[in-house]
């Protein structure tokens, strides 16, 4: 069984004492993050792409470290995340569908009024005509407009820099809709039913990429990285900013990397390379 | 000059009743329109990602911004001691009351979590003008209901200036912040601009104005009786002239700034050249229906100066109204937001790079519409229960 | 004058109670059922019956069931906290829990309503967990009693995950709306078991 299927069993031997539930809790992440590669490829073949352990081991760095989950996330961190447009495939949409996949959103074909977390782009310059194509999606800016204008607080940006809707007090004016310069967010037009579990959303609030906060929060990676690392190019790179010794900061170190409209000065976690 | 007598509305005819029936209607189908959003989600609206605002702030920004204008009258007279304008004061604190209450109304129901109203008014982001604004706005209706007890209040009347200048000064800054909504909007180029705050100060005169003429000139013909003086159709009549001709320089110094910064020719092109309906919107609308047109009939020494060219130019300049904010709302929506200056977006999933579409739907037009029809049937409710209007002034030949 | 000032102050309370009645009424209509159900709950309590479910035995029609119901989904276990301090306390523990876990990232699974909803899932006709959207279930027994709308299932799953059952969107599903007092809830209940009948059919 999976980690996202209940299990009655260890929910009815949970008993009474909370202290229990918790320390079981927090052994069993630290079992798939740090040790279980066996698990992490269980949860691949059973067809949720939770491979962030193996890919995690693959980079050869700790990209997400695994947190207690009793532990508040801090600002030591700052989670970002490089693209390298050149690794990034043509008719490639495997981030896409592992986001669709992992938050329980569908794009049905009509993208003025479906809820669309990433999506692929494809620029071209006009003077030599040479194409590139990339995802995008919400960049987890340093200062983010969206959380400027939210006149009820409710967009905001986590501790560790990830810029979030906290969805139970977001009123759905969709200011931040019209702040936003990336076009990042969307809004629920309709009804959203079975929704994931780890993944609630619903009809009337702004959305927008997590950054798959779920998982980090356990020590994995968001769902489009391990995805595209494990099944396209590997052209996302996921990682602490703050940590100078990480593989995001040491590749941006060594190689030019552009922030997208970096003239509006809002420093962008989410960074692409050779575009 | 004698003291100014007040009445409650009485005299009127069947046909007030009519209209109020008609207008109670109006409200009812707009509740409907609500409740169908509410229920359905935005997805019965032509709102979309691209085009996140669309009808219903439309016509809450014009009510807004009209409210604010509304309560010119009374701070001219109050502020600026121009006696002439005392026995409409009442009243001009009334109708901005009741416009600012129908104008909010349509914003919070086109919010997509209306049953979370009650957030919105305990938490705030003090970063956000939108937050501000909801003070503002608050505010705005406290003041003016003082301003209006001072006004009723035989042995308050001294405090009447006062109040009536913080009313002034906050209505300024009401208008300003609804402009500077706007203004906040790095991104979205035809927002880049500080000319917004002004030009909605502006615009404000003209709108509250016209729905001030517009009610006097009903109470006229549902009773037969003259309040509208000759002395008062001139006085407005070269208002509404300045008024306008401020609107219209504030709109070509917003378009010339604009055209002056390179970086913004694209979007003014789509928005006064070759934007689809845009351009019809704004030149059509805006500039001919509702300014020049309404500007001629005014400048005519002798139709300007009747009562009907007063009531006509005043519906022009509603209709240029709603074109101006729809023109600025929608048009500045519409251009794509530019991703990677120098580049063009060949391929989007999300429609990147594309004009937005946006065509409204019955029910948010309802809503808007109903919104507005709230506030006028408040304001025709409240000038039965109290004395907010001056008794009519004897025929003049 | 003195009128003038009153009538001034009706006009004003007309207009607070026309919205106050449009998206606060449902909850307030509940307000004195709730002051009932309390002194129900507290009556109850003092009789020191170990069923838990008679408390709102008398109003709910189908209590007895109910009770069966979340014997078998939570397997005879126990609720995380004496279940005298969850009636009570409930709301206080998730809400808490809400924002610990979306600014701080705490993710423990205690009084998380992940795990509210693991326990507390309610097998319906067909064998399969229902949704909220049926008045069966758990946190609408009491809720529906007094009148309590809450709008987490909006978006938070009433169930159990199961398994490759992504999300999807159902026009023909319409939210609780704050202003529908009234729910036709057999209707619900019915389309609901055909739908998820059928759709356990096409997964299959
Ligand atoms: C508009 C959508 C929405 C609504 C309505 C909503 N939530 Fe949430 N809720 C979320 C999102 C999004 C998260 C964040 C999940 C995450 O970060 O993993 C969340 C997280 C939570 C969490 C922490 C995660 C967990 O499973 O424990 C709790 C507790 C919670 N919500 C309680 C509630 C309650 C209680 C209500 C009803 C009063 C409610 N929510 C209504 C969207 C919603
Ligand atoms: C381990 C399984 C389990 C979990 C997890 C659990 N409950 Fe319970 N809960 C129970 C059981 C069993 C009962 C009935 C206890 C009894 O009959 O004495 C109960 C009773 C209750 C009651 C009282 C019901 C009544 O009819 O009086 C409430 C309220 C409640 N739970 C709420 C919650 C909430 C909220 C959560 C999530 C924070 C939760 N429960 C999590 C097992 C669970
Ligand atoms: C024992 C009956 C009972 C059960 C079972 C129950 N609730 Fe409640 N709940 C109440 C009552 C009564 C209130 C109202 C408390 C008040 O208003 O003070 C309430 C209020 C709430 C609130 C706060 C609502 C608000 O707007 O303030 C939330 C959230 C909530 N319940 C969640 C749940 C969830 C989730 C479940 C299912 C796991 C559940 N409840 C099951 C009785 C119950």
């Amino acid at each position: 069984m999976t980690r996202n299927n209940f299990d009655f069993s260890e929910a009815g031997g949970c008993g009474t004492s909370s202290c229990s539930c918790k320390s079981q809790d927090t052994g069993k992440a630290e079992d798939v993050t740090k040790r279980d590669f066996l698990k992490g490829s269980a949860y691949a073949a059973g067809g949720i792409s939770l491979t962030s352990a193996l890919t995690l081991f693959t980079f050869g760095g700790s990209p997400a470290q695994a947190k207690e989950d009793e532990t508040a996330i801090s600002s030591k961190q700052r989670w970002g995340m490089l693209i390298d447009a050149d690794k990034c495939g043509d008719d490639c949409d495997t981030c896409v569908s592992a986001c669709s996949e992992e938050n329980g959103w569908k794009n049905t074909g009509n993208p003025l009024t479906d809820t669309i977390w990433i999506r692929k782009i494809k620029v071209k310059n006009p003077e030599t005509e040479h194409e590139t194509t990339m995802p995008l999606m919400c960049l987890h800016c340093e200062k983010p407009p969206c959380v400027d204008v939210c006149p009820t607080g409710a967009s905001f940006r986590r501790d560790d820099g990830i810029v979030l809707v906290d969805r139970h007090i977001c009123i759905g004016c969709r200011y931040c809709m019209m702040a936003c310069p990336y076009k990042a967010r969307s809004f629920a037009h309709e009804a959203v039913e079975d929704q994931k579990e780890h993944a609630p959303r619903g009809i009337g609030c702004v959305e927008s990429c997590t950054l798959c906060v779920h998982k980090i929060d356990k020590g994995e990676q968001p769902a489009c990285v391990s995805a595209c690392s494990k099944s396209a190019g590997g052209a996302m790179l996921f990682g602490d900013l703050n940590d100078p010794e990480s593989e995001i900061s040491q590749t941006i170190k060594k190689y030019a990397t552009t922030q997208m409209r970096a003239d509006l000065g809002l420093n962008v976690g989410v960074r692409y390379q050779n575009i | 000059m004698a003291r100014i007598q007040f009445q409650t509305f009485r005299d009127h005819d069947n046909k007030f009743i009519l209209i109020g029936a008609l207008i109670a209607l109006l409200v009812g189908i707009g509740a409907l329109s609500a409740l169908y959003m509410e229920h359905n989600g935005h997805i019965v609206t032509g709102m979309n990602n691209q085009i996140v605002w669309g009808m219903p702030h439309v016509f809450a920004i014009f009510l807004i911004v009209a409210a604010s204008g509304a309560l010119n009258i009374a701070s001219i007279s109050s502020v600026f001691n121009k006696k002439a304008y005392k026995p409409y004061a009442r009243f001009s604190g009334l109708l901005a009351i009741c416009l600012l209450i129908g104008g909010l109304l349509v914003l919070v129901l086109d919010l997509g979590r209306p049953d979370r109203l009650i957030v919105a008014m305990t938490t705030y982001n003090f970063k956000s003008i939108f937050a501000w604004n909801i003070i503002l706005y608050n505010g705005f209706i406290a003041i003016v209901i003082v301003y209006l007890w001072t006004m009723f209040q035989k042995n308050l009347n001294g405090y009447t200036k006062y109040a009536g200048f913080a009313a002034f000064i906050w209505r300024l800054l009401l208008t300003m912040g609804t402009g500077s909504i706007f203004g906040f909007l790095v991104a979205r180029e035809a927002y880049d601009s500080a000319i917004y705050a002004p030009l909605f100060i502006i615009s404000s005169f003209v709108y509250g104005l016209a729905f001030t003429v517009l009610f006097l000139a009903m109470l006229e013909w549902t009773t037969g009786k003259n309040f509208m003086p000759k002395d008062i159709v001139r006085r407005f009549r070269g208002l509404f002239i300045v008024f306008i001709g401020g609107v219209l320089f504030f709109t070509l110094i917003l378009h010339l700034a604009n055209l002056y910064a390179s970086q913004h020719h694209g979007v003014e092109e789509f928005l006064l050249v070759n934007g689809g309906n845009f351009p019809t919107i704004f030149w059509g609308g805006q500039i001919i229906l509702g300014s020049l047109l309404p500007l001629a009939i005014l400048a005519s020494s002798s139709f300007g100066l009747s009562r009907r060219g007063l009531v006509l130019a005043s519906i022009l300049f509603l209709l240029g109204g709603i074109a101006q904010i729809y023109f600025i709302l929608i048009g500045g929506q519409s251009y794509p937001l530019n991703l990677f200056p120098g580049m063009e977006v060949t391929q989007s999933g999300f429609s990147d790079g594309a004009i937005g579409h946006y065509s409204a739907t019955m029910p948010e037009i309802m809503l808007g519409i109903g919104g507005l029809s709230l506030a006028l049937l408040m304001t025709g409710i409240a000038v039965k229960v109290l004395p907010f209007l001056p008794k009519p002034w004897a025929d003049e030949a | 004058m003195k009128r003038a000032v009153l009538a001034m102050g009706v006009l004003g309370l007309a207009i607070f109670s026309a919205v106050q009645m449009t998206f606060v009424a449902p909850v307030n209509a509940g307000a004195q059922q709730l002051t009932e159900f309390r002194i129900a709950q507290a009556a109850s309590d003092n009789n020191k019956s170990d069923k838990d479910t008679k408390a709102s035995g008398k109003t709910k029609p189908d209590a007895a069931k109910l009770g069966t119901n979340h014997g078998s989904a939570v397997n005879g276990g126990e609720c995380i906290r004496p279940t005298k301090e969850m009636r009570k306390n409930h709301m206080d523990m998730i809400l808490h829990k809400r924002d610990e876990t979306m600014y701080k990232g705490i993710r423990t699974k205690d009084a998380s309503l992940k795990q509210c909803i693991s326990c507390h899932a309610i097998k319906g006709d067909e064998g399969t967990f229902i949704k909220a959207t049926d008045p069966k279930h758990f946190c609408r027994g009491c809720h529906d009693q007094v009148a309590v709308r809450i709008d987490c299932f909006d978006c938070h799953a009433s169930r159990p995950e199961v398994k490759k059952d992504s999300a999807h969107l159902n026009p023909h599903q319409k939210r609780l709306s704050p202003f529908a007092l009234v729910q036709d809830k057999k209707a619900t209940a019915t389309a609901l078991n055909s739908f998820l009948g059928g759709q356990a059919n096409d997964k299959k």
